[in-house]
């Protein structure tokens, strides 16, 4: 009698286990940085594992037919990448046409960037810089809503997304807080046979960076009264990218396309603009692919209308204010990356490449420079690795 | 000396042609459908295995990368490499978009599940003794027959 009770809940349990499912991905990463002077990446002139060697767990629940729940958990080994929850959020899709998502979602500005970790999902071992670090926040927490729908052949994803940031980011190796508020961006996709193509826009209009010494120095400055100089100091504004990026596959080759621009009227952040091309060759299980990347950056700098020589005071605002500017960075650089991917398992490869950087003189161009004097801007990174998923 | 040589040869040529065999051999694809007259284009079944949006609300079922099938179905239908399908679906899994076709060892497994579910549609060898109950609904030989007459 005792039986019968004891099976049925353990039917009820297996099912229930049925509604959980379980994967994930991980990376190892060995790089090697030919230049003494400047780091890339955190990749320095000795051999490292710890700058890009990552794993993480994805539980997905399926609460009832069209309701999901999701969390992706990542363990980064990086120092100035912060190991938790990237992904938290529900998942509705009422019907094969619509899917609603809101909690604690990945930032989708560019092709890549919402899978960035998950090195399985793209040629490269590193995605080219001068695109893929162009933003100072990975996730956002907010609401998504996508409209899928196949006309003639070409499917369509139309997806926009609303959200806020709140987090302490890394910036050039300290810890800065970041409040961006009305994150709103919108993203239309489409694929055909073998083309595919995306074109997207993110913009906030309150994008608040906290960096209290700045902030001091331009109310100082517009105590003093010079306003369009302290303006030009502001912390506090918006942004904007856009992205447009185009791809074909096929057994042979592909080549693929990405460029964006970024422009903003928050000081740490320049206008940039950005592109790769890439191309490569299948030879199955191997794939062999090269690509060529650049940006551009910019800043929209106010000549210094604070004057010298009246007063030591306005010296000091105004040799000050020269400073500042002349701290800000630039990253312009143009690099060529040769990789090869062996995909000796249908769910593991191993890559090898090499990318040849070459900055803009005066620039830090990405790097991080320790010995300026005796930085031409070139080198060379040799990176190997080791990517998987379950 | 020469018989070892012989056999050797023979055997080689066999596993070789085996596999040309295996490669070049055909799939068709199969449904658990209401309309036994569907059929449907290459680029349908494409689209449908690759997790876009179609008016036949069908669910795709696939076979592990072991099987020969599968690669001539990605070869000839697909249009892309196993290597590229896989991280195709990373992609889409973990950024929360889509998910693969569910996956089967063998053919025998795959019919029992068609055959079971309604609504279903998988990519079987051209060779696979299909159950009356199911339909065809696109056969890569007769389509490329029909084209090289046209």
């Amino acid at each position: 009698m005792l039986i019968l009770p004891l099976s049925a809940s353990a039917g009820e349990n297996s099912k229930f286990s049925d509604r959980f499912e379980f994967s994930g991905f991980g990376r190892i990463i060995a790089g090697y940085l030919d230049e003494d002077a400047a780091s890339y990446e955190g990749y320095e002139n000795k051999l490292s594992v710890s700058e890009q060697s990552l794993i993480a767990v994805q539980t997905e629940f399926a609460a009832t037919e069209t309701l999901t729940i999701a969390a992706q958990l990542l363990a980064h080994s990086s120092e100035e990448r912060q190991s938790g929850f990237e992904w938290f959020y529900l998942n509705y899709e009422p019907t094969k046409n619509w899917r609603f998502k809101a909690g604690k979602l990945r930032t989708p500005f560019f092709r890549y960037s919402d899978v960035i970790d998950v090195g399985f999902a793209y040629p490269w071992i590193s995605a080219p810089q001068q695109v893929y670090s162009g933003y100072l926040f990975s996730n956002y927490e907010g609401a998504s809503a996508t409209y899928r729908f196949n006309h003639a052949g070409v499917n369509v994803d139309v997806e926009a997304y609303y959200g806020v940031y709140d987090e302490t980011v890394f910036y050039t190796g300290q810890e800065v807080d970041v409040d961006v508020d009305q994150i709103v961006g919108y993203i239309v996709q489409t694929s055909f046979d073998n083309f595919h193509a995306r074109a997207s826009v993110i913009s906030s209009d309150d994008f608040d960076v906290d960096l209290p010494e700045f902030k001091q120095f331009e109310q100082t400055l517009r105590v003093a009264g010079f306003e369009r100089n302290a303006d030009s100091l502001s912390f506090d504004g918006s942004a904007v990218g856009y992205q447009a990026s185009l791809g074909y596959d096929n057994l042979q080759y592909f080549t693929s396309a990405e460029w964006v621009r970024i422009t903003s009227d928050v000081l740490i952040i320049p206008d940039i603009d950005s592109y790769y091309v890439t191309a490569g060759y299948n030879f199955y299980p191997f794939q062999a692919h090269a690509t060529f990347s650049r940006s551009d950056a910019s800043y929209d700098i106010l000549t210094n209308e604070i004057p010298k020589g009246v007063n030591p005071q306005l010296d000091a605002l105004s040799f000050g204010y020269d400073s500042v500017i002349s701290n800000l960075q630039l990253d312009s650089l143009d690099s060529f990356t040769l990789g090869l991917r062996w995909d000796f398992r249908p769910s593991m490869a191993l890559k090898t490449e090499v990318t040849f950087l070459k900055g803009e003189d005066g620039e830090r161009a990405f790097f991080e420079i320790e010995d300026e004097a005796n930085f031409d801007r070139d080198a060379t990174l040799y990176q190997v690795a080791f990517e998987w998923v379950f | 000396m020469k018989q070892v040589f012989n056999t050797t040869l023979l055997i080689l040529t066999l596993i070789i042609s085996h596999q040309i065999h295996a490669q070049s051999g055909e799939v068709i694809v199969i449904a658990n459908v209401d309309n036994e007259e569907l059929k449907m284009s290459k680029r349908e079944i494409r689209n449908l295995f690759m997790g876009g949006v179609s008016e036949l609300n069908l669910q795709p079922l696939g076979l592990t990368p072991e099987n020969a099938a599968r690669l001539v179905f990605n070869t000839k239908i697909i249009g892309l490499t196993e290597s590229r399908i896989q991280s195709y679906w990373a992609q889409m899994r973990f950024s929360g978009r889509n998910k693969p076709p569910k996956q089967f060892e063998s053919v025998d497994e795959i019919i029992e599940y068609l055959l079971t579910n309604k609504d279903t549609i998988a990519y079987v060898p051209v060779n696979t003794k299909i159950p009356e109950s199911l339909t065809i609904v696109y056969n890569a030989e007769a389509a490329e027959k029909a084209s090289s007459i046209n």
